[in-house]
């Protein structure tokens, strides 16, 4: 048979996948991307993108509500939302996406083969029988939502199956099979954005990112939100600060939260929709892992350790290509941001306070809380604040937490001073516009200058 | 009620003991917007910062006259630190407590504000 040759073959269209593509394009090598399904990944569909959306969606409909007191006046008792038509949106948005997507990669001279792709031997095949061979093989398959552990019997009473897609094939209302646990009645992330309505009460089990901003979409569009965590507090390895600010705005948005949660003894009246956000897995190809081969990359969520998160799934697709084509630059991977939407935003980049204790830095950290910036109360955010961490020694800055609207853009500029250990009063001596956010940046470095 | 340097207020309660902010630092700081408290079954150290507040001026440490357990922590003041004043009600937490710095008596205090 003949077999189509590539410099560069790459398997999952996701995050990873696209942007080793758009690399592997600026060095002129011939590349074939396999998809599945749809190109952008979770990220695009079930994952970024789609909540994002229905953040904005949420603060929308928060804004309405609140918008009398600027002098806007309207009929009140016309406001209601229609899901389906939020969800119409949403698609319309994420297929935009998915399409010009499409039309940037292919006009960027990159084979798209919509397929599942598998590797035998060196040799990547389609389920239809073709063939390709490559010199290089990136694995970017992303991953999926991990299904319930075996230590928990969540019982549902009743499983509300209306609203679910999957529920019906699901074996039994109370199930433990070590092998594929599924509880009737819990949902994954996947299914419950695939809902055209809002749940009248969603139930979340799990207090990690996704479970955050989840509870927080849905309490402000109107469900009674309830959280179960394991643990003491949501947000496990995020700034104590971080923690404390994202549980005050959920308990404000109406999310009640149950901490130290026995998963084996919960039971779940059964009259609402159960989310688990309890964690995901990494998917691979059939076949990877056969033969140990040098030329195969894994990049992404495909990762065993992967941090879940597309900017780096992206870095890391990037930085696989360059690596094979060994240019003279170094490729040392940077700190990295990830953030949080509720009502504000969250962002985090580098080390916390604690975490540089812990590896034995003398760390010093300090707050400073935005109470007298124009934009936060020209917008009523409330509480913002940006924490900054140092090395009392190196007097370098080494992690960054942000609590405020538009955390997510303003971090960037605190991983450049990390990554290139800009000196701090150097950062703090920036010109930042006014009135904004980021002014407080220099307000910020000024307090942690003081105490350094 | 007694007084810490740090304008801490402790009050003996049963076997526990109340700790607060004096009226003096509250009305310094022009009002306090918001708590950080320690949580419950958390240890405290005499000397060290067991929390902070913050104020449209600063965030200030709150240094601890006393070392022990956390018993109690008073979350109306955490849900609405704007109301919080120096008297009983807005004691901040309970404490279980194993050693307790030398305190001012009222009179004592005030005349240490004096000489400020
Ligand atoms: C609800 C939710 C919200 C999120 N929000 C954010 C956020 O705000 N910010 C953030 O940074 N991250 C977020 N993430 C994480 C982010 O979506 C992932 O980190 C990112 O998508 C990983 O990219 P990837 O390319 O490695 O994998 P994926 O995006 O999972 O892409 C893998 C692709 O490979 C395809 N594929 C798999 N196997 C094969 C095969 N054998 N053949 C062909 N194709 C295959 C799949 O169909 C898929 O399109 C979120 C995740 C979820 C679930």
């Amino acid at each position: 048979m003949d077999r189509k040759k590539y410099d560069l073959a790459i398997i999952g269209g996701g995050p990873a996948g696209y942007s080793a593509a758009f690399e592997a394009a600026k060095y002129n090598m011939s590349c074939v991307l396999f998809e599945k399904d749809k190109l952008g990944g979770t990220c695009l569909h079930r994952g970024c993108v789609p909540t994002k959306y229905l953040n904005k969606v949420a603060g929308m409909y928060k804004e309405v509500q609140t918008c009398e007191s600027y002098g806007i006046k309207i009929n009140r008792d016309d406001t209601n939302i229609d899901f389906v038509e939020t969800k119409k949106r949403e698609a319309e948005i994420v297929d935009k996406l998915a399409h010009d997507l499409e039309k940037n990669l292919l006009a960027h001279s990159i084979d798209i083969v919509y397929a599942e792709a598998y590797i035998e031997k060196d040799v990547i095949k389609t389920v239809s029988g073709d063939e390709y061979e490559a010199s290089k093989i990136i694995i970017a398959t992303g991953g999926e939502p991990a299904d319930i552990s075996s230590d928990m019997e969540i019982n549902v009473a009743d499983a509300p199956g209306k609203m679910m897609t999957d529920v019906a094939d699901a074996p039994a209302k109370m199930m433990t099979n070590s092998e594929n646990i599924s509880v009737a009645g819990v949902i994954n992330t996947n299914q419950l954005l695939e809902m055209r309505e809002i749940p009248e009460k969603l139930t979340i089990l799990g207090g990690g990112v996704t479970a955050v901003e989840f509870a927080y979409i849905y309490a402000t569009l109107g469900s009674k939100v309830t959280i179960f965590i394991r643990g003491k507090a949501l947000l496990r390895n995020w700034d104590k600060d971080i923690v404390t600010a994202v549980t005050q705005s959920l308990k404000k948005a109406g999310v009640v939260i149950n901490t130290k949660t026995d998963f084996s003894k919960l039971s779940i009246a059964g009259d609402e929709v159960v989310l688990s956000a309890l964690g995901r897995k990494p998917v691979l190809p059939k076949g990877y892992g056969e033969n140990a081969d040098d030329k195969i990359v894994v990049v992404g969520d495909a990762r065993k350790d992967s941090t879940m998160l597309a900017h780096v799934a992206m870095a890391e697709g990037r930085a696989a290509v360059r690596e094979m084509v060994a240019t003279s630059c170094s490729d040392k991977m940077g700190c990295y941001t990830s953030c949080i939407f509720v009502d504000k935003e969250v962002a985090s980049v580098g080390l916390t306070e604690a975490e540089a204790i812990e590896v034995g830095i003398e760390a010093i950290s300090c707050r400073y809380v935005m109470y007298s910036n124009a934009r936060v109360l020209i917008s009523d955010d409330g509480r913002s604040f940006i924490k900054l961490v140092a090395d009392k020694n190196t007097k370098k800055l080494i992690g960054a937490q942000l609590y405020c609207d538009r955390a997510g853009d303003m971090v960037a500029e605190l991983a450049t001073v990390i990554d290139n250990e800009i000196d701090i009063a150097k950062a703090a001596a920036v010109i930042r516009p006014h009135p904004s956010y980021c002014e407080d940046i220099t307000a910020a470095f000024d307090m942690l200058l003081e105490k350094l | 009620m007694r007084f810490s340097k740090k304008h801490i207020w402790v009050k003996e309660d049963g076997d526990v003991v109340m700790i607060g902010l004096s009226e003096y630092a509250i009305s310094e700081l022009g009002g306090v917007m918001f708590v950080n408290l320690p949580d419950e079954d958390d240890e405290i150290r005499l000397g060290e910062a067991f929390g902070d507040v913050e104020s449209v001026k600063t965030v200030s440490d709150l240094i601890s006259p006393v070392s022990g357990k956390v018993i109690e922590v008073n979350e109306e003041v955490v849900d609405s630190p704007e109301e919080m004043a120096g008297d009983v009600d807005s004691w901040m937490l309970k404490v279980k407590v194993s050693d307790q710095e030398d305190l001012m008596t009222e009179e004592e205090y005030t005349a240490y504000l004096q000489s400020l």
